[in-house]
């Protein structure tokens, strides 16, 4: 952001084009923002323009000038691409994607085009040179560093989701959390995030709906029918007795429907081969039955839970003598008849979902589950069940800090424990402290300890920081590198990592679109989900056994269920039962032709048409995802449309040729049609084309898990990086980034090159450890 | 006639005719007093005013009615369902959004289609950064706070999720969204019919004892005054940019508060209420207008959107035997069956509108029914899906006959052609300018001015 107010001109065109987004966030052009003062220099274009000045000058400028200023520059430049804008380096180095394409059209000779004064050979080849060295001392990790601001975010609804299960144990649905925004893809970053009136209206009133779910209120918990308020039966003082098939019963007009604890006394004459029997019938559908275990009338307390649902003003409880004895003649006069006596019935509920409270079962507190949450509050037991929700919620906040004390404090005055409960898990969650991520890290370093983990734990497991590291936070151990391996292996191998899988596979990999991209094409639904999960298992194991990163693209394996090993044809034979996971299993995949992600049917459907194969699709899905240079939208000098409907009898291959040929095009479409077209052999389902030549799919395997020549060079390994990044900081990646995101590729370089090391190069970065001071 | 004629002090035959429009053959002749501001103040306090909006375009050949003038007795075919309300439709042909064009920008006319529409702004390119401006309804509905307890209402039959980067290097909002409540926010919308009824109408859950009621107020009172508090201290602390993300916060809380304060919903039989789930597209859009009529019967929001389908959505309807989505068909390069698929979808779309109009005028409001008090603009910020051009749009005007209106968005029965490039954001003006929502004579969007007479053939 500094870079931008800085260099405005840098961000004028092509924004998009780069791989690193340069500028980034609405914030910085907002009126009010803090103005760097004219003196202050970005340190590390400074460093960079000084090293690269020299080249810059006698080689870039001049060849841009001599050889593309005729058609590239003036207030109106052809394709909207004016090179003769660059006064420095830096500027040309930070629009990384741009110099990449001119690096390959040169290479390539499709650009300069002949003009009056073409370039000679050699002149090319030292614009090349120079520009690639130019690009790679702009990745060194000895240049100073320029950390942007990452704008205020909150959680999004992915994290909301895991978060408010851990914190209240309920389940709630994504669609009645605030919007998500978007911004390069990702829910998590503030640039992209907004709030309305309408996100907050429904978020306060979610909150109280799921402070209800969370501690249930119990009206009528405590419904008793003593035998006089029976109907059925005969009275007999105390009892209600059945001495032939009958029943007596309840009846439950008012009642709030739900689930119920069901507490029946009861005795019997027992007579017979069986112990007396009896069902519990709601609105005559028998739910339960029951023994009466007791000797000759002992009294005998069975408690079941029912759900009473559909309450009627009908609706009656039965308690119905099931198997009626008579034996006149027994010669044991106490085996002669069977009769069951009912004294009472008691009901408690309703008890919310099966599990009644997950909220205060955790808290070892369901004891308080009926009447005692209607009794008035206090401070004790609100301490007690409230502190810990606010040290999860406000990440580690001392509880002993003024505002816990006053939401305690507001809310001792409601009538009764419940209802004080429920407006304090309001209260701590309607906090922005809450919503919010990284206000902390202003006040003191114990703020910043707390904020780290918290990114930590957003980043690793899409939640909160647990006990363990706030624990660590607290102690200062995360202060050291150390302490930050330690607790990132930690929360690496614990499964709860699954939801940073979850999260390169939905933005990295693309397939968020994948449920819509299903439907559209007709996929049945749980073939789709077994094709998700395909992709999520393989990154999961690249994740988890540490296999290098470019077993995603060459794997010689891959995990299918039932469903999609036919899809596929492919045998569960030879599979091994140990990985089995949501019915999956890994299966070798010597001998065919398919190899890591590229032979996904998830990915394959995901880059086609609902009814055919898209080679463009496929290509620019590789260029953005695997080599992390996403082709620029088209030119607005193309004249697609009309080429392609001219031609619209022509095959495919026929109308990608034409499309080709037009220069405005082919400079992304030779690469990216090359590539889609290499993997024809995979129909729009990802299955086989039957007598189709697979060799040149296996080919593209090994040439995009071939080694890079440098380590910055656009890869997989940048790919994987910067998204990690990206999700870890939540913010876009800028030029002052380079220096650091330089030593994590270096890092990989000398390996083992995992996921594993890319994160842990991130998490122990200084962007990631102290994204600097907040400036008020 | 503009409107600046309105100012004048005395009405002539002329402007009363030209103001009462087409209701002359109802019994809601307005009185004069009423009539000499316009009759702004009566459209703010009984007007209601909904924008439709179908995605892609419709098939024109199908829609647009052969000439201009009075409407025949055999619509065309995408009109036909609303051929009950043959006296009550104005179909209006010339307008053009000229900031969906690319205007340098290059692709994305889906994107820029659907942002325009509404605010008259060409949206920003950028991937993570939005610009745009308030939208129409948006201003309308700010116009008119305080007269009932929503401003607005967002409808859509889409999530509003979609991934990444959506159209040609657009944010997916601008897709997503025709309603804008400022440069950098579109409104939220609501996608579940159900979930609507439920926030309109069962605002207070169960019966409460007034006892009961008066402690949960103060127990709002306090949350929300608490946490606006910390919000208002956190953002001062913050960073400029910063700020406004709490601000936000803050600004929904204090609008909750009022929303609370201004008592409870209106009390409505919960036969109302849709199912949770539909299995047809139509079912669901069916039960969303039922849900919108409703809540302009109550009076719940003067103003709404209602987005029939996103922009560019490839939706795919199943239930007319279509195998391709809507916006894959939208390409249709002249394909027969391609065509014939699209005027289906068109169909089906119309057919939804003519239902919820057919809803609005089995409703009494006052001395006629809720449509002659409710203004539908039913339309789309794309001519022909499968040239993406934004001229010439396809343009309907339903209702409102009890409102006063200018002749132009008045007149009814008729089929009134603009000349080439009026543009669209000249409607809204003149609309906006009706409920007293914008200044006089102003433009709005790129329109300089509210929509001239001069030129117009069918009136």
């Amino acid at each position: 952001m500094v870079l931008q107010r800085l260099r405005p001109d840098l961000i004028l065109a092509h924004a998009t084009l780069a791989c690193l987004a340069l500028g980034g966030s609405a914030s910085s052009a907002e009126p009010g923002a803090p103005q760097e003062s004219e003196a202050s220099v970005h340190p590390t274009a400074a460093a960079l323009d000084e090293l690269a000045a020299t080249e810059f000058e006698a080689t870039l400028a001049p060849y841009l000038e001599r050889h593309c200023a005729l058609c590239h520059s003036g207030p109106e430049p052809r394709s909207d691409l004016d090179l003769t804008r660059f006064a420095q380096p830096s500027e040309l180095a930070a629009d990384e994607g741009l110099a990449l394409r001119l690096l390959e059209r040169v290479q390539r000779q499709e650009m300069p085009p002949i003009g009056p004064i073409p370039p000679t050979a050699a002149e090319d080849a030292e614009f090349i040179k120079a520009l690639e060295r130019l690009l790679e001392q702009s990745w060194s990790p000895k240049l100073p560093l320029l950390l942007p601001h990452a704008t205020l975010r909150r959680l999004d609804r992915f994290e909301l989701q895991r978060v408010l299960l851990d914190l209240l144990g309920v389940e709630v649905e994504e669609s009645r959390l605030p919007t998500d925004g978007l911004a390069r893809g990702w829910t998590h970053a503030g640039d992209g995030q907004w709030l309305t009136a309408v996100d907050v209206e429904r978020w306060i009133l979610l909150l109280e709906e799921l402070a209800l779910r969370a501690v249930p209120v119990l009206d009528g918990q405590s419904l008793t029918f003593a035998a006089g308020d029976l109907k059925g039966g005969d009275g007999r003082g105390d009892w209600r007795s059945l001495s032939s098939s009958g029943s007596v019963s309840a009846n439950l007009a008012d009642l709030r429907p739900g689930r119920y604890r069901v507490l029946v006394i009861v005795a019997a004459d027992q007579a017979g081969p069986d112990l007396a029997r009896f069902g519990l019938r709601w609105n005559e559908r028998l739910l339960e039955t029951l023994e009466v275990t007791g000797a000759d009338r002992e009294l005998v307390e069975l408690e079941v839970e029912l759900d009473l649902l559909d309450v009627t003003p009908e609706s009656n409880l039965e308690i119905a003598f099931l198997n009626d004895y008579y034996e006149p003649d027994a010669e044991d006069r106490s085996e002669r008849d069977r009769n069951l006596y009912v004294s009472a019935l008691q009901l408690e509920g309703p008890l919310g979902t099966a599990d009644p409270s997950l909220f205060l079962k955790r808290a070892g507190r369901l004891d308080l589950l009926g009447p005692a949450l209607a009794e008035a509050p206090t401070e004790a037991v609100l301490r007690e069940l409230l502190e810990p929700l606010s040290r999860s919620a406000w990440r580690g906040r001392p509880a002993e800090g003024a505002e816990f004390e006053s939401v305690l404090t507001s809310v001792l005055v409601e009538p009764d424990l419940g209802a004080a409960l429920r407006a304090g898990i309001v209260e701590l969650l309607a906090s922005p402290r809450f919503l919010f991520v990284g206000l902390e890290s202003e006040r003191s370093a114990a703020g910043r300890a707390r904020d780290l983990a918290t990114r930590m734990s957003l980043f690793l497991w899409g939640r909160l920081p647990d006990d363990d590291l706030l624990e660590a936070a607290a102690s200062g151990r995360l202060d050291s590198s150390d302490g930050l391996i330690e607790q990132t292996v930690r929360m690496l191998r614990a499964p709860d990592s699954e939801a940073l899988v979850q999260r390169l596979v939905d933005r990295w990999l693309g397939l968020a679109a994948f449920e819509s991209v299903a439907v559209e094409a007709h996929l049945e639904p749980a073939l789709a989900l077994s094709m998700r999960r395909e992709t999520e298992l393989l990154v999961s194991a690249v994740l988890r056994e540490d296999w290098p990163l470019k077993t995603l693209i060459d794997a010689e394996f891959t995990h299918v269920d039932e469903r999609l090993s036919e899809h596929y044809g492919l045998p569960l034979i030879g599979a091994s039962a140990g990985t089995a996971s949501g019915g999956h299993r890994r299966v070798s995949l010597a001998g065919t032709e398919r190899r890591g992600l590229l032979g996904h049917a998830a990915i394959l459907s995901l880059t086609s048409e609902p009814n055919r194969t898209s080679a463009v699709r496929r290509g620019k899905w590789v260029l953005e995802t695997l080599l992390n240079t996403p082709p620029p939208p088209p030119p607005p000098d193309v004249g697609s449309l009309d080429a392609v409907a001219a031609a619209h009898d022509a095959t495919l291959a026929e109308r990608l040729a034409l499309h080709r040929a037009a220069p405005a095009c082919a400079g992304c479409h030779t690469t990216m049609d090359a590539i889609g077209l290499d993997l024809e052999s995979f129909g729009a389902r990802g299955r086989r084309v039957p007598g189709s030549d697979a060799a040149p799919a296996l080919r593209l395997a090994a040439r995009l898990a071939g080694p890079a020549a440098r380590p910055h060079e656009p890869g997989l390994r940048r790919s994987a990086v910067e998204h990690l990044a990206e999700l870890a900081l939540a913010r876009p990646l800028e030029l002052g980034d380079r220096p650091w995101l330089g030593s994590v590729f270096e890092q990989l370089e000398r390996g083992p090159a995992t996921l594993r090391t890319a994160v842990l190069g991130i998490v122990l970065s200084p962007a990631f450890r102290d994204p600097g001071p907040r400036q008020p | 006639m503009t409107l600046g004629h309105l100012a004048h002090p005395v009405l002539n035959r002329r402007e009363l005719l030209a103001w009462s429009g087409a209701l002359l053959g109802l019994p809601l002749l307005p009185d004069l007093a009423t009539a000499r501001d316009g009759g702004r103040a009566f459209n703010r306090a009984h007007g209601r005013v909904v924008f439709v909006y179908t995605p892609n375009g419709l098939i024109e050949e199908t829609f647009r009615p052969a000439s201009a003038g009075a409407l025949p007795e055999d619509l065309p075919a995408t009109l036909s369902p609303l051929h009950p309300f043959l006296n009550r439709l104005q179909v209006a042909s010339g307008l053009t959004c000229d900031k969906a064009r690319a205007n340098g920008d290059g692709p994305g006319d889906h994107a820029r289609a659907s942002a325009a529409y509404l605010t008259g702004v060409q949206p920003l390119k950028s991937d993570g950064q939005i610009s745009l401006g308030m939208s129409a309804d948006q201003q309308l509905a700010r116009s008119l706070l305080g007269r009932s307890r929503d401003a607005s209402l967002a409808l859509s039959m889409d999530r509003g999720r979609t991934t990444g980067q959506c159209d040609s290097g657009y944010s997916c909002a601008y897709q997503n969204h025709i309603s804008w409540i400022d440069d950098t926010r579109p409104a939220t919308l609501h996608e579940d019919p159900a979930q609507l009824f439920q926030r309109l109408f069962r605002i207070d859950p169960g019966r409460l004892e007034p006892e009961q009621r008066a402690r949960r107020d103060a127990r709002r009172e306090r949350l929300l005054n608490r946490t606006q508090e910390l919000a208002r201290s956190l953002a001062r602390e913050a960073p400029a940019s910063d700020r406004s993300r709490l601000e936000q916060y803050r600004e929904g809380l204090e609008e909750l508060r009022q929303r609370f304060a201004s008592g409870g919903a209106p009390q409505v039989d919960a036969e109302g209420l849709p199912p949770g789930s539909f299995e047809r597209y139509s079912e669901r859009a069916d039960a969303m207008g039922s849900v919108l009529a409703l809540a302009l019967e109550q009076d719940c929001a003067p103003v709404a959107t209602w987005m029939l389908g996103q922009e560019g959505s490839n939706r795919r309807f199943d239930e007319l035997g279509l195998d391709e989505g809507h916006h894959g068909l939208s390409h249709h390069q002249g394909e027969r069956s391609k065509v014939d698929s699209l005027c289906a979808i068109d169909l089906l779309h119309t057919e939804r509108l003519a239902r919820f109009t057919a809803d609005l005028a089995e409703r009494p409001c006052r001395d006629s029914d809720l449509l002659a008090h409710t203004l539908i603009v039913f339309g789309s910020g794309i001519r022909d899906g499968n040239r993406h051009d934004h001229h010439d749009l396809p343009v309907l005007l339903l209702g409102g006959e009890a409102l006063q209106l200018p002749e132009l968005l008045g007149r009814r029965g008729r089929h009134v052609v603009h000349p080439r490039e009026t543009p669209f954001a000249g409607l809204l003006a003149m609309l906006l300018d009706s409920f007293g929502a914008g200044r006089r004579s102003a433009g709005f969007g790129d329109a300089h001015g509210p929509l001239d007479s001069a030129g117009v053939e069918g009136l």
